[in-house]
């Protein structure tokens, strides 16, 4: 399986109702996304996906996150926006964005701190 | 030194050989296909052939000259920026980004379109307001051709008036897509029990939407008012405008609207949102009624006056004739684009001229205007 991948990195804040401590109340982390694109076989061009579509896709997911609370996406059915629950929204908006490029799958990791991630992986329909 | 220009030759044949990126119709046939199926009859009087290349361009393209669909504009970014690439055109039908998925596509797309277009050697715009658009957005106007489409139809196939028995015959022909305004047009004319609507178009392109479409046919208040017919070809579409009173049009994003033009050119005025597309080809009050965008009690009210006022159905169906006297027809539209490419062969652009060769998909210009707020 070929892939391709990127990353971006912002600030955002959010909240997880009832913790203790700071978690519970609004604040900010630094989040790194990264995206990792898989496909069985390349296209004409020897690509998983061109990466200026992925830049492109990217930059417009970051626009909608970046210095906003995340209760800006969070879904009806959540509490709150963990690292998964930011993933699997990340993963949908990457497979809208990314229709028609023939990618097989798409795997997002979305990193509150330098080392622990939530993430989401799936094909893009 | 740059990379020398690519000089287009004629083929043995005497033809220039454009190849065209675009994808296929898959049945729901668009303006812009209807546009391209215009260009490729045409192309030979012209000395041109023009062929189907598929919906991307890879690392070689065989012909004299490459056409890229707007449908295929943001897949192209890249072939766009080559220096060793023939002389490349934009074509474009829709406004950068499209209207088709959610706000990431719409908004990441429209990056990209306007990438190709600033680093294409010609951008051929089917409507004004999209030229507008792509000048405001740093595509060269220098390099801007505008080639509207032609609004000439096929003989009108015979039918009966499409008002059936009821005061107003209203058509709407438009893909079942959320930009197209469908629901709007059912919710202005529920309350009208004078107005029968026949609605022409692809049902199945979008599924949320469609069923959206078929809630509303389901309400007692348009029971036997509504008659869906699905895709028809040109003649057919010819015949439906043909038989009815007035169109209805309240599609929130349209290059041009060329089914607009093509009501105009049988007589028949033309209803829908005061937006760019519609304020170039309507004249407010004379050949068309114009609303408010999203004023759906406004829209009803506009058909109510026509359905109630017979003298006023004839001035508009009048005025529309003459209107349409002065659209183009699809001989002028190829005259245009052809002059256009003959012009860029004749003198083509350097690629060290080429703009936007340097800088990247450029985000800072990407935001998408929300075409059709009542959707979401």
């Amino acid at each position: 399986m070929y892939q391709v991948g990127t990353a971006a990195e912002f600030v955002a804040e959010h909240v997880m109702p009832g913790a203790d401590g700071p978690e519970g109340t609004l604040h900010s982390h630094d989040y790194r996304l990264e995206v990792v694109l898989d496909r069985e076989a390349l296209d004409a061009d020897g690509m998983v996906c061109d990466l200026d579509v992925l830049h492109a896709v990217l930059d417009k997911i970051v626009g909608t996150v970046s210095g906003q609370n995340l209760e800006v996406i969070r879904p009806h059915d959540r509490e709150a926006v963990t690292v998964e629950v930011f993933a699997k929204w990340a993963h949908e908006q990457l497979a809208d964005g990314l229709a028609g490029t023939g990618v097989d799958d798409i795997h997002v990791r979305v990193y509150e701190n330098p080392v622990a991630f939530g993430g989401y992986s799936g094909p893009p329909s | 030194m740059g990379t020398p220009a690519h000089r287009a030759e004629p083929t043995g044949a005497g033809l220039v050989t454009v190849d065209l990126v675009a994808p296929l119709p898959h049945g729901g046939v668009t303006g812009g296909h209807r546009y391209n199926a215009q260009l490729i009859d045409a192309a030979r009087s012209f000395g041109f052939e023009i062929r189907s290349i598929g919906r991307r361009v890879a690392r070689r393209a065989p012909g004299d000259v490459v056409v890229i669909d707007s449908l295929s504009a943001w897949r192209s970014v890249r072939w766009c920026r080559r220096t060793d690439r023939p002389p490349t055109v934009a074509l474009v039908h829709q406004h950068p980004g499209g209207a088709d998925g959610g706000r990431v596509r719409r908004s990441a797309r429209r990056a990209l379109d306007l990438a190709a277009y600033r680093s294409c050697d010609l951008v051929v715009v089917t409507g004004a307001a999209v030229a507008d658009d792509l000048e405001r957005h740093g595509v060269d106007p220098e390099r801007i051709v505008l080639a509207p489409p032609g609004c000439d139809l096929p003989t009108p196939a015979e039918r009966p008036p499409l008002r059936g028995g009821r005061r107003l015959g209203v058509l709407n022909v438009s893909n079942w897509l959320p930009n197209k305004g469908i629901t709007d047009l059912l919710d202005a004319v529920a309350h009208l029990p004078e107005v029968r609507v026949h609605l022409v178009g692809r049902t199945d392109l979008d599924s949320r939407y469609e069923s959206e479409v078929r809630r509303r046919l389901a309400h007692r208040e348009l029971a036997n008012r509504v008659v869906v017919h699905g895709a028809v070809g040109s003649a057919e579409v010819a015949g439906f405008l043909a038989a009815a009173d007035v169109f209805v049009f309240p599609s929130h994003n349209e290059s041009y609207g060329t089914v607009v033009a093509e009501a105009l050119a049988l007589g028949v005025p033309v209803i829908g949102w005061r937006l760019p597309h519609l304020c170039a080809l309507i004249d407010d009050g004379v050949d068309g009624l114009l609303v408010p965008p999203g004023d759906i009690d406004g829209l009803t009210d506009a058909i109510r006056r026509v359905a109630a006022d017979a003298s006023l159905r004839a001035s508009l169906a009048a005025a529309a004739y003459r209107r349409a006297g002065a659209l183009p027809t699809w001989c002028g539209t190829a005259t245009s684009f052809f002059g256009a490419l003959t012009r860029l062969i004749a003198d083509p652009v350097e690629p060290t001229q080429r703009r936007s060769t340097v800088g990247d998909v450029d985000s800072g210009d990407a935001a998408v205007v929300d075409e059709h707020p009542t959707a979401e």
